[in-house]
């Protein structure tokens, strides 16, 4: 785990699906404090390699390392990787049976093993931080889309881990609210919070990314920094891409 | 026709019993649940054979009458173990009943949903136990909780049968009014009257406490 | 007749058997035959008549399955009429049956989208023909699954005409048991019985409700 080690790192990491395979060979360095987006078209395994990474999937050659060390091993060494990677969902996935602030509350007594008032003053703290603690005993189903996305990314703060992951955090969202979570999370980049973002939202890759990841077919087809990115992309399939999302 | 008067002289007996069937069923409905929510993993995530067993088990409990499994447990078991009282024999066997079908019922629940949760919960580092009791449980329950209620009044009913082990229920102090007043028609309506009025306190009961069970619940029907 | 060996217990229990599918039968056929009576009546009865259907199903229901048998067994005599144990068994067991029977066939009618009987209405066709040609044919493939599935509540629910002294196979059980002591197998013997007349039951049951699921 030397000081210098990137945050992230995936060497020629492969995942099938059955036959499928999702991932083929990726290989990626992402350093403390930096910003990733990763796009490209749906099925193209941008998913697939985030949710490897706190190993929800399990890759199957290739190694993923966080701060030099491997993430793969037995479930505690996994549930203690996990506790230091956040993650922030499409379908938020708030516990539908707590409040705002139980939600943000309970890994933190689990996992974190935070004394009950230590917790809730933390789980406050971020929840103001999304700008939602008027919010804080309300149930999920009582909030809107962009409100529960809030909340979810409160609860991955809480946690107060290493790196954030956000596996299309927008996408169903109405129109109308993804401005809202867009601007927590463009504030979370400023703070130098190191994020790895799947997304398709490129005007926030231009405002916060250090770098765009392309992938294409389970392989990373260009990384570039989003000036140079959205200047002239390398390859036919980013272009083609890009003309798709952009319209 | 009807006297009602002679089963009367005997209400403490009739009170008795009926405080014996509900302190059996309660105790076997809470054990039969912790158990089910065990079955209920087992048979969602757990390892090939032992859902298998679980299945098994179910499928056991689902196809045979209870008289026969509380014949089994009580004379068949009892004769190769140790000599167990009828009190213990008829727990066991409405516990093990209540269980299997509860586990159907919990199944049915955790089935459609619970994944996007479960995986928020792991990757928050909870371990399978923690994410399966704290996070995915409790919803899928509160989404079956009627069916398993009414599913426990009909063991409730059901449990009419442990008098034939000479558990002394509501049913057996029917059984010996009747020998003693010849009244054996009043006596059964007074009976069934006390099994209906008292699965209808289950149920009122629930009614009652369900809020404070699912306060997430409620809200949402405001 | 203490020389019962394992397979004398097993040709004892099996010539019971007959019994206990006999019952069955009487149980199935005749709750059908009530049920079918009244779920015309509750349909086609009006308002009053489909709440006292509601208030005997509640009533038969909330009853438990022994009592009602208990209640045939020293009830009808009070009638005059005599009674044996297959008659006070059949008489609970078909009250039973109906009053499930009743609650699903009358669901399963009123799941049959209210927009068919409009259109079928509107289309000038009387009352009783949209009932029998449109209404009916549909509610039929809802009711079958939950009609089939409960084939296997009645099947069990039979061994309580044990209690009353019918001589069916849970009834020959308890009587060898008390003649060979040997509970464990003759209670195995007689749960495996159960186990291969309701399996598959419900596993057709079973199939025939994610069949009907699917064509939905």
């Amino acid at each position: 785990m030397s000081h210098n080690a990137p945050a992230i790192e995936f060497r020629k990491v492969c995942k099938w699906f059955g036959d499928f395979q999702a991932l083929a060979g990726v290989d990626l360095k992402i350093g403390k404090g930096e910003r990733v987006v990763i796009c490209g078209p749906s099925g193209s395994g941008k998913s697939t390699m985030v949710r490897c990474i706190n190993q929800l999937e399990q890759h199957q050659k290739g190694d993923i390392l966080l701060n030099g060390a491997t993430v793969t091993g037995n479930s505690a060494h996994v549930r203690s990787i996990r506790r230091r990677v956040g993650m922030v969902f499409q379908q938020f996935n708030l516990y539908p049976h707590m409040t705002a602030l139980q939600n943000c509350v309970i890994a933190q007594r689990l996992v974190a093993r935070r004394q009950r008032h230590e917790a809730e003053d933390i789980a406050r703290a971020y929840l103001e931080r999304v700008k939602i603690a008027d919010k804080a005993d309300r149930y999920p189903h009582q909030l809107s889309g962009g409100q529960q996305q809030r909340v979810a990314i409160a609860r991955a703060l809480c946690m107060q881990s290493e790196a954030i992951l956000f596996d299309e955090p927008t996408s169903a969202l109405d129109p109308e609210m993804i401005r809202e979570v867009l601007d927590v999370m463009v504030g979370l980049a400023q703070d130098g919070l190191t994020m790895v973002c799947v997304t398709h939202e490129m005007g926030f890759a231009r405002q916060v990314a250090d770098a765009v990841v392309f992938m294409d077919h389970g392989r990373i087809v260009e990384v570039a920094a989003p000036a140079e990115f959205f200047k002239e992309q390398k390859t036919q399939r980013a272009r083609d891409f890009l003309a798709q999302i952009l319209h | 026709m009807f006297n009602f008067r002679d089963v009367f002289a005997y209400s403490s007996l009739i009170l008795d019993g009926l405080a014996v069937s509900i302190v059996l069923c309660v105790i076997a409905g809470t054990l039969g649940f912790l158990l089910a929510i065990l079955c209920a993993a087992l048979k969602t995530t757990g390892p090939r054979p032992l859902s298998w067993i679980v299945t098994a088990y179910v499928e056991t409990i689902r196809n045979t009458p209870f008289i026969v499994q509380l014949f089994f447990i009580y004379f068949g078991v009892g004769s190769l173990s140790w000599r167990m009282s009828p009190v213990f024999a008829a727990t066991a066997a409405l516990t093990l009943n209540v269980a299997a079908y509860f586990t159907e019922i919990i199944r049915g629940g955790l089935a459609d949903g619970s994944r996007g949760v479960r995986e928020a919960a792991l990757s928050q580092g909870m371990t399978i136990v923690q994410t399966y009791l704290r996070i995915v449980l409790p919803p899928a329950i509160a989404k079956v909780d009627k069916t398993l209620v009414g599913q426990f009044v009909l063991v409730f009913l059901g449990s009419a049968v442990i008098s034939q082990i000479s558990v002394e229920d509501l049913t057996s102090a029917a059984q010996f009014i009747q020998t003693r007043t010849f009244r054996a028609f009043e006596t059964y309506i007074v009976v069934t009257v006390l099994y209906m009025a008292t699965g209808l306190v289950f149920s009122l009961l629930y009614a009652w406490l369900r809020p404070a069970l699912f306060p997430w619940v409620r809200d949402s029907r405001q | 007749m203490n020389q019962f060996t394992t397979f004398g217990i097993v040709e004892t229990i099996l010539s019971k058997l007959p019994w206990t599918l006999l019952l069955s039968l009487i149980a199935f056929v005749g709750g059908a035959f009530v049920a079918g009576l009244l779920t015309m009546f509750a349909i086609l009865g009006g308002k009053i008549a489909n709440v006292g259907v509601s208030v005997v199903i509640s009533t038969v229901q909330s009853t438990p399955l022994l009592m009602l048998m208990f209640l045939c067994f020293f009830g009808l005599p009070l009638f005059q009429i005599e009674v044996s144990p297959l008659l006070a068994a059949s008489a609970a067991l078909v009250a039973f049956t109906a009053a499930y029977l009743t609650e699903a066939w009358r669901s399963a009618l009123k799941a049959v989208h209210a927009g068919q009987w409009e259109a079928a209405l509107s289309s000038g066709m009387r009352h009783d023909h949209v009932l029998l040609a449109i209404i009916l044919p549909q509610a039929v493939r809802i009711a079958i699954p939950p009609t089939v599935g409960f084939l296997v509540q009645v099947v069990k629910a039979t061994s309580l005409a044990s209690i009353v002294g019918f001589m069916e196979i849970t009834r020959v059980g308890t009587v060898l048991n008390n003649i060979t002591f040997r509970p464990f197998l003759i209670f195995a013997i007689i749960g495996a019985l159960y186990m291969a007349l309701n399996l598959p039951i419900s596993l057709a049951a079973r199939h025939l409700e994610r069949r009907f699921n699917f064509n939905r």
